[in-house]
């Protein structure tokens, strides 16, 4: 595998070559600060755009012609990563190979209508696409309704801060949804087409070259310099007391995630130690969690950690009897005092670095993967994964205790539970 | 070992039989680090009613013994935790039942043998005691509690019970929690000592090996090899009556946002043999994916009139009915049901379409051919419905025409359905 970095007038291109896959994925990325108010026309405006062009202007039209091109598939992604926003336009099809010779550019062709030329007349999105998404939108915003566990993170995370980045809410919110509207859509367009952040990213059997020229000739992005701004959030103080809140739901089973801070911790912890303490903790099925909470005592089908080190927390959840909540508290505690104390064995640091070992070892069999891997390097400071190997493998107990003494209960949220 | 390809895809797959029945299926990959095993029975929810290995009455199991015998797998008489001894090269363990199976599978990078060896260990060694099954009922409950939760699992099994009248699978995999606690010991050990054999199972492995040091694991074995096998096994099968349950039913479920309906139409078929059954399921995705997919005019002007903002489409066969499931997401559902009905009758696919069509599902083997997983989901499924591979896909896919699309487009009962529906709470 070789890749390559280029960079263009107003954003970089990283190629990366492997022959290992039958397929070439692309992802174009654009990245802006995470802002409240600019979420929802955020959604819409990915989905708008992979969704109708000026040349492709009806549903079927633009689907026949990704039929065409061998059933290539384009799709947007939006997510938060610490203090940004994040736009992913996705991209994949079949090798040349596979296909026939020539697809790749055609494709590329197509990106460019999806990214250059959306479906506007007259500075305005157009009927049918406008409508289809909002609806689609309102869809998506209404259905968290239909989902207690991510409600109760999003809840919990409501009470950790109510202003921190990690409280809002990705999919959208109503009333910025009823705002929107196909002129201010248009010029948001542009807005996001200039100010965004970009990268590009290709994976595949390539040729840098081709790429370079193809890529340079069709992708002219307004001339831009500007830079991410920092990733990660600044780490929150934890309350002294947990603060606990409940809230009533007429549903069988009550969801309950808990939000710890990880204050004062070093980059080398945070790139290293904390992924490691993660795992013995509750972030595998042979976690102390795991074992315990579930296998020991029964008290529930899944409790699991995930530890955050851009938000600088580390969320726990599980789906519980409501009446067992005091007791799951009780040995949450337990397990994370253990682990402040060093009440864990070498044997569960080595398979902690063995599974993560193993998490590493196959990012190459993924192309996504391989693309998240080289953006954190990139953007967020993450070494050479070789590197990251060798120091992983050299993490120590005593450097898992310090850390585990950096991790603090903070807020508990518990919702329903209450259908008897 | 049977080598042959996949034809057109640049897949091989290695075949070979055990004396005790066992199949085993491998297929390599050159160029990943990863692999797979699934090591799964023909036995799930769907079975609850069979005369027991070694036993000459037939018994009646309560409803979510597959999938509880699936939890209890992992119990071991000398103590020692499976993901415990998983997680030491760093792979995974997981186990999951459906109605027709039960799988067990391991996936990692490294220390493969010594994973399948122990997999095969385990599951081939049961330890059931009162004590551990008691225990085992709250984690149980918990997971029957986390579906129940959903709006979408709620309109399923509500559809289930309004297709079917007599058939298991009306019931959640799962079970009930009053079926779940009336489980014992006992039971476990009759559907385990009957559905286990070797015989009754498949070995699958794809990714990252080397295939005789594979085969040599597997055929020393002691676990494996040392057990009872090749008893034929006696399945009461439901005498499901064709005709739906209930023709239409609504509920009003509490936390449904938008309304959400699952329309099955029931309908009886033949037993066609492998190479014909593939044409026929392929036959009916082009029709579905030509009624109502990305690109059919019936879902550019259901979402241009805001009447949807989903539908997909699904199958499933048992025994000798097919049911064809619509699922939607819609404001105006009664509005949008009808369209589809018109739409099936109605709509007029063509011989274009149908090339387009066949070029999009070849095209999607070759993406699903580059991964691991979707070569493991896609064998595991011919395994199921076809009890081999299908190596000549393309060709058969190549093979179908508009004729072929059409006969199972008039084949299909469209007054036998039911229409189940949720609304939100007011």
């Amino acid at each position: 595998m070789k890749y390559i970095k280029k960079e263009c007038e107003s954003f970089n291109l990283h190629m990366i070559k492997t022959d290992k896959f039958k397929t070439v994925t692309i992802e174009l990325m654009f990245s802006n600060e995470i802002k409240k108010d600019k979420i929802t026309i955020t959604n819409f405006l990915s989905s708008a755009m992979c969704y109708t062009t000026k040349k492709y202007p009806t549903k079927i039209s633009f689907a026949n012609k990704l039929e065409d091109l061998y059933a290539a598939r384009i799709f947007p992604t939006c997510y938060r990563l610490g203090n940004n926003y994040n736009v992913d336009i996705n991209m994949s099809l079949l090798n040349d190979k596979y296909a026939e010779k020539g697809l790749l550019e055609q494709a590329l062709d197509l990106l460019k209508e999806v990214v250059f030329n959306p479906n506007i007349t007259n500075n305005k999105f157009d009927d049918d696409t406008f409508n289809v998404v909002k609806n689609d939108s309102y869809s998506q915003i209404e259905r968290l309704k239909e989902d207690p566990r991510k409600n109760s993170i999003l809840k919990l995370y409501e009470n950790v801060d109510k202003d921190a980045k990690y409280a809002l809410n990705v999919d959208g919110y109503m009333e910025d949804l009823n705002k929107i509207d196909q002129i201010n859509l248009c010029n948001f367009y542009h807005q996001f087409i200039n100010e965004s952040v970009i990268d590009f990213y290709i994976v595949g059997d390539i040729d840098f070259d081709e790429i370079y020229r193809i890529v340079k000739e069709k992708f002219k992005f307004p001339a831009n310099k500007k830079t991410n701004i920092d990733f990660f959030i600044e780490s929150k103080h934890h309350n002294k007391k947990i603060n606990e809140v409940c809230e009533k739901d007429h549903t069988s089973q009550a969801k309950l995630s808990i939000a710890c801070t990880l204050e004062n911790m070093t980059t080398y912890e945070k790139n290293y130690v904390l992924n490691l303490y993660n795992i013995i903790l509750g972030g595998s099925a042979d976690s102390k969690f795991f074992k315990n909470i579930r296998e020991k005592y029964s008290l529930c089908y899944y409790v699991s950690s995930n530890a955050n080190k851009l938000d600088n927390l580390m969320l726990i959840t599980s789906g519980i009897t409501k009446d067992n909540y005091k007791k799951i508290m009780i040995l949450i505690k337990k397990e994370m005092d253990d682990m402040r104390k060093g009440n864990f064995t070498d044997e569960d640091l080595d398979k902690a670095k063995k599974y993560y070992q193993s998490i590493l070892d196959e990012i190459d069999d993924k192309p996504h993967q391989i693309i998240a891997s080289y953006y954190s390097m990139d953007k967020l400071g993450l070494e050479e994964l070789e590197t990251r190997k060798i120091k992983y493998n050299n993490v120590t107990k005593e450097e898992i205790v310090s850390l585990a003494n950096k991790v603090f209960l903070d807020t508990a949220f518990l919702l329903g539970g209450d259908k008897k | 070992m049977i080598k042959k390809e996949l034809e057109g895809l640049d897949v091989n797959i290695f075949y070979e039989k055990l004396d005790n029945g066992l199949n085993i299926y491998l297929v390599p990959f050159k160029n990943r680090k990863n692999y797979q095993i699934n090591y799964f029975t023909k036995y799930g929810s769907e079975i609850n009613e069979f005369i027991p290995y070694g036993e000459k009455q037939k018994i009646k199991v309560p409803y979510g013994v597959a999938h509880f015998l699936e939890h209890k797998m992992f119990e071991q008489e000398s103590g020692e935790d499976p993901f415990s001894y998983f997680a030491k090269y760093g792979s995974d363990a997981n186990a999951s039942t459906g109605y027709k199976t039960t799988s067990y599978t391991v996936e990692g990078n490294n220390n493969i043998e010594e994973n399948l060896d122990y997999l095969l260990d385990y599951v081939n060694s049961p330890y059931f005691t009162d004590e551990n099954v008691e225990k085992e009922k709250g984690i149980i409950i918990e997971e029957i509690n986390m579906y129940k939760d959903e709006p979408e699992g709620k309109l399923f099994d509500q559809s289930g019970k309004a297709v079917f009248k007599k058939h298991p699978c009306r019931v959640d995999v799962g079970g009930t929690e009053k079926s779940v606690r009336s489980i014992n010991k006992e039971m476990l050990y009759q559907c385990y000592n009957t559905f286990y054999q070797p015989s009754n199972m498949f070995l699958v492995i794809v990714g990252n090996f080397d295939t005789d040091s594979i085969l040599k694991v597997i055929k020393n074995n002691k676990n494996l090899n040392e057990k009872d096998s090749n008893k034929p096994i006696k399945i009461i099968k439901t005498n499901e009556p064709i005709e739906v349950n209930c023709r239409q039913k609504e509920l009003k479920i509490r936390n449904i946002a938008i309304p959400k309906f699952i329309l099955t139409f029931k309908t009886k078929i033949n037993n066609y043999q492998k190479e014909e059954l593939y044409k026929k399921k392929i036959s009916m995705d082009i029709m579905l994916y030509a009624l109502f997919g990305v690109s059919s005019s019936f879902r550019e002007e259901m979402l241009n009139k805001g009447l949807m903002t989903f539908l997909y489409t699904s199958k499933y066969l048992t025994d000798d009915i097919l049911t064809i499931e619509v699922t939607a997401e819609s404001k105006e559902p009664k509005i949008l049901f009808d369209k589809i009905i018109e739409r099936f009758k109605t709509g007029v696919i063509t011989e274009k379409d149908v090339e387009r069509i066949k070029k999009v599902i070849i095209a999607n083997l070759v993406y699903g051919s580059d991964r691991v997983a979707s070569v493991m989901g896609a064998l595991t499924s011919s395994l199921v419905y076809y009890n081999e591979p299908i190596y000549n896909e393309i060709d058969i896919i190549k093979s179908v025409t508009l004729e072929d699309v059409n006969n199972i487009k008039n084949y299909v009962n469209l007054d036998n359905y039911s229409y189940v529906v949720g609304y939100p709470k007011e």
